[in-house]
């Protein structure tokens, strides 16, 4: 069967022919419908992922971690049936306290597995074996390739809930105890940045987003139907708006400062963007600001298995109430044998590339 | 046989099988009466005249919807090109159950066809004397005996009815019923049977290539001809779509008042636990140990009645959950239950009358306690929680006097010489004699009781419960420990203390009787892990040489595990900080729930399978338990150990 794999530590990508995968009992045979590419399968494809590992004894790993499958085979009276949709989980846990109650996307010791990023293999492939612990079912299957956005919404959904958490310090809802008052500004407008815009608007917050181009006008045009206002920033000459939650999805440490200095009192930070590169100064008029305006800086990654239900759930009212945008997010369906070339660098205009695997 | 994700709202519940097909149907105003009694309302359909039932073989999904208590069924039966997609709800207000079905064509060709609906009432529970009659000014079949009436109909999107019927004599005279007259795809139209009585309604209406038709089937309930049809006749498509719509919004702005914050499968099996516990809980506040009837047809009785210990703690978890308004109207029913001694019979009715019991009056002679203590204390334990964890000492009032005093002067009086409890029957209804479940039970429920005496300011009655309590907890150490053996004692009886290895123990420390690190404990509670847990499928077994539902003689299995007491196990692991053995035992009870979420009440110690009732009211209470506690202690807030049993007071 089909995969795709890298040799860790080395830069390149191939589809390989590697062998079918057998199932275990109580384990269930999935045939993947449709992988996600993302940064994360860039950064790992052109080897600049440092924490990137195969899985034990093998060199090689197969990629991706966004995926839509279908059940194929299971033990009989098992939760999950044969048939029946299904997205699994990325993260696999360690041992540590978080990792024990099912919270691995808060792991306190990074003794934990991510299917194809580290030291499990990914989705990326025609057909693989799982618990079905990790796997959470599409009660929706109108949802089609659209559930693919499923692993990277649970971010979102699961950032959103450590905002709302951390925003209870502190009176920030309106005077009619809702949210429509706050504004929230994007900074980045690739998938993430949207579904970021989605979730925020959906709560009746006021979305403003940026990113450095848009040379088609489909950012611009993405945002306003998901009630947003798109700007383009190309440098920091122009100036970041005033907000009360500024989320940071490029990893930009510029961007990071120039966000944090436009927050309002009682604002908060979301940094969920990584990138190795670049550095910037924290002032000490920054830190008597964070200080002084009681600013919330919190970091958040992954998303536990509610996240996941809730991304559904998400979707499926999303596919509606913001009409056509979740298809226009995906630019291009390719094959396995035609991905290569979206694995190893962004193609032009591209907001999510979808693999296609039937 | 499990029930999945039963519906109810407190005088209805619709509970079903594997083949989600309604097998048991409870209608009063208390959901007393069970008018299914295992007997299935099955489901078909015709396509293109091609007939099938729809059954477990093509069922593919069966759940909750979300958090919601609706549930959704996708069935996917080979070679007839369509999937079939229902919806089905229990309305909050009005007593109406109802099926939203959608059909959808995945051929591409046009198609034509007809779903069955097949109802098969045994009214009161027997079928004796029912009616069915086809009543065409409302395009509907009602079946009725008594003062139990059943329309059931059927409306499409398109505001058509049903155009097909039959009524009909089933299991008498070589008649199997009228549901095989669904097979050949067209009902013969009978109006009118009596006796032992089963009807079809059938829908009929065609599918444009890959598109879909909904309807919804429903069954409105009343008290007498005239409600049933004047509710039955205002049920329409607009009508039964808003009546799905309030009670998916009520249920999951219900569901969400707390959520624990593990991950996992625990968020979604939390809210399916609170579901299925608010389908036990009637409009009188009785709250069913299980409304799985499949037991009447081994014992001719069942588990649809009102144990005062399951209920307690189930209210105990309810309150717990942030649900004080339902465990309120069952300190109601047992304030107006309990006996003018000041204790609880055996069980009731879930209306509050008696119910039928084993436990004699006469024991060698002698007349005895027909009770189980720890059922009356375990109510007063609960109440003290409830108002604890309020913080209001107005919930208590109304109960004050006539429950708690009344109960807790009983149980300050029935202690013998030694200041133990007089004898009574075990928490498992099988032995009379002094137990350890017992002995914490009453000596939590007296600490309770004298907390709340000193709310009111009854010093002095505060102090008559609180020394009567101490002394128990003295006596108890004196006379249930063995240095020898290295545990406690399950029991005194006649006398003896019986040494036999019972998770029942588990209650010293989770009623705060002896701390759960004190030395005496470590040891009992180590000893019954290690001969207690079932080697291989896992899980805690009751007690040793456990008879009860045996599936065959195997000296090398104690008993079949229980749910219940698995989570005792992981409660009390969680109190002594032992973490990683905490969620060994309740990740054994999250992978042995069911697909919507039903806990049994045991598990076959050879495969798995779910075993007795399921659900089990009781095993979801003490799941929604364990959740909350493990919560609390991971906020760095314990509070699993309450403060009431401890004495300290708020």
């Amino acid at each position: 069967m089909r995969a795709i794999s890298i040799t860790v530590g080395k830069p390149g990508v191939a589809l390989r022919d590697v062998p079918e995968p057998q199932r275990r009992k109580g384990e269930v045979l999935l045939r993947t419908l449709y992988t996600g590419i993302c940064g994360t399968d860039r950064g790992l494809v052109n080897n600049q992922l440092p924490f990137a590992r195969p899985p034990p004894g093998s060199g090689d790993l197969i990629i991706g971690h966004e995926a839509l499958a279908r059940v194929e085979d299971v033990d009989p009276g098992m939760k999950i049936r044969k048939g029946s949709l299904v997205i699994p989980m990325v993260r696999r846990p360690g041992k540590c306290l978080n990792c024990l109650v099912g919270r691995q996307d808060n792991c306190s010791d990074g003794d934990f597995v991510e299917a194809g990023i580290r030291g499990l293999d990914g989705f990326m492939r025609d057909r693989f074996t799982d618990d079905p612990t990790y796997l959470v079912r599409v009660d929706d299957e109108s949802l089609g390739m659209l559930a693919v956005l499923t692993e990277p919404l649970k971010n979102i959904v699961k950032s959103y809930d450590v905002y709302d958490m951390v925003s209870r310090r502190s009176i920030t809802s309106c005077r009619d105890g809702s949210r429509s008052c706050l504004t929230v500004t994007i900074a980045g407008a690739g998938p993430i940045g949207m579904l970021f815009a989605m979730m925020f608007s959906s709560v009746g917050m006021d979305v403003r987003m940026f990113s450095r181009h848009d040379p088609e006008g489909k950012l611009a045009e993405m945002a306003s139907r998901i009630g947003a206002e798109y700007f383009i920033r190309e440098d920091r000459s122009k100036p970041v708006p005033q907000s009360d939650v500024f989320v940071e999805t490029t990893g930009s440490p510029d961007v990071v400062i120039d966000g944090l200095r436009a927050l309002r009192p009682n604002g908060t930070m979301i940094l969920f963007g990584t990138a190795p590169m670049g550095s910037e100064g924290l002032t000490g008029q920054d830190v008597i600001d964070v200080v002084e305006r009681n600013i919330t800086i919190v970091g958040t990654v992954d998303g536990a298995k509610e996240h996941y239900i809730r991304a559904l759930s998400y979707l499926s009212s999303w596919k509606d109430s913001f009409p056509g945008v979740l298809k226009s997010m995906i630019t291009s369906v390719v094959k396995p044998e035609d991905s290569i070339d979206a694995l190893t660098a962004r193609p032009g205009g591209e907001i999510k590339t979808v693999i296609g695997w039937e | 046989m499990v029930r999945y994700t039963p519906l109810g709202n407190g005088r209805l519940i619709a509970a079903f099988d594997s083949n989600h097909w309604i097998v048991d149907f409870y209608y009063s105003k208390a959901a007393r009466d069970n008018h299914a009694i295992g007997h299935p309302f099955m489901f078909g359909i015709s396509v293109d005249g091609q007939f099938r039932w729809l059954d477990a073989s093509v069922l593919r999904e069966m759940d909750y919807v979300g958090d919601t208590m609706v549930s959704r069924a996708l069935y996917a039966p080979d070679g007839l090109g369509v999937e079939i997609m229902t919806k089905d709800f229990v309305d909050l207000l009005e007593d109406v159950y109802a099926r939203l079905i959608t059909v959808r064509d995945l051929s591409g060709s046009r198609r034509k066809f007809s779903v069955f609906m097949h109802q098969n009432f045994y009214i009161y529970g027997n079928d004796i004397g029912d009616t069915g009659i086809y009543d065409p000014a409302l395009n509907a079949i009602i079946h009725y005996k008594g003062a139990r009436y059943f329309l059931a109909s059927a409306i499409g999107e398109d505001n058509v009815g049903i155009d097909q019927y039959a009524v009909g004599i089933k299991e008498r005279v070589g008649l199997a019923g009228t549901w095989k007259d669904a097979e050949d795809g067209r009902l013969s139209m009978n109006p009118v049977a009596n006796g032992s009585v089963d009807s079809v309604v059938g829908y009929s209406s065609d599918l444009a290539p890959h598109g879909s038709k909904s309807l919804f089937y429903y069954i409105a309930c009343g008290p007498d001809m005239r409600s049933v049809t004047s509710l039955g006749g205002s049920l329409s498509w607009g009508r039964l779509s808003s009546m799905l719509r309030r009670t998916s919004n009520y249920w999951d702005y219900w569901s969400s008042r707390r959520s624990p914050r593990l991950g996992g499968d625990y968020p979604y099996l939390f809210k399916r636990s609170l579901f299925i516990l608010a389908t036990h809980v009637n409009a009188a506040g009785g709250i069913a140990a299980s409304l799985d009837s499949d037991q009447l047809k081994i014992n001719r009785d069942g588990y649809y009645y009102v144990w005062p210990r399951d209920a307690a703690i189930s209210a105990y978890a309810l309150s717990m959950a942030g649900h004080s308004s339902t465990a309120t109207r069952f300190f109601d029913l047992m304030e107006s239950s309990i006996s003018d001694e000041g204790y609880l019979h055996h069980k009731y009715y879930v209306d509050g009358k008696l119910a039928s019991t084993w436990l004699p009056m006469v024991m060698d002679g002698h007349t005895i306690a027909n009770i189980q203590e720890d059922e009356t204390a375990l109510v007063v334990w609960s109440l003290g929680e409830y108002v604890r964890r309020r913080n209001d000492v107005a919930l208590l009032a109304p109960y004050y006097e006539r429950l708690v005093i009344r109960a807790a002067d009983f149980m300050a009086g029935f202690v013998g010489d030694d200041g133990l409890p007089k004898e009574s029957y075990d928490l498992w209804e099988e032995r009379y004699g002094i137990h350890a479940h017992t002995v914490a039970a009453v000596h939590a429920a007296l600490e309770a009781a004298a907390w709340m005496a000193g709310l009111f300011g009854e010093d002095d009655r505060a102090a008559r419960y609180r020394a009567t309590a101490s002394r128990m907890r003295d006596s108890f150490s004196a006379k249930f420990y063995s240095k020898d053996v290295g545990r406690f004692a399950r029991a005194i009886i006649r006398g003896k203390p019986d040494f036999t290895l019972d998770s029942a123990l588990l209650a010293v420390p989770l009623l705060g009787l002896i701390d759960p690190i004190d030395p005496r404990v470590e040891s009992t509670v180590g000893q019954l892990r290690s001969r207690l847990w079932i080697r291989g499928v896992g899980g805690l077994a009751r007690y040793e040489g456990d008879r009860y539902m045996r599936v065959k003689d195997d000296q090398s299995i104690p008993g079949n595990p229980w749910t219940i007491t698995t989570l005792w196990l992981a409660r009390y692991y969680l109190r002594a900080g032992d973490m990683p053995r905490a969620m060994e035992a309740l990740d054994w009870v999250a992978s042995h729930s069911q697909g919507s979420g039903v806990l049994s009440e045991q598990v076959n110690p050879y495969d798995g399978s779910p075993l007795s009732a399921s659900p089990l009211a009781w095993a979801h209470a003490e799941l929604i338990i364990a959740l909350v506690e493990m919560d609390e202690r991971l906020s760095g807030a314990p509070q699993g150990v309450s403060t009431v049993a401890s004495g300290a007071g708020p």
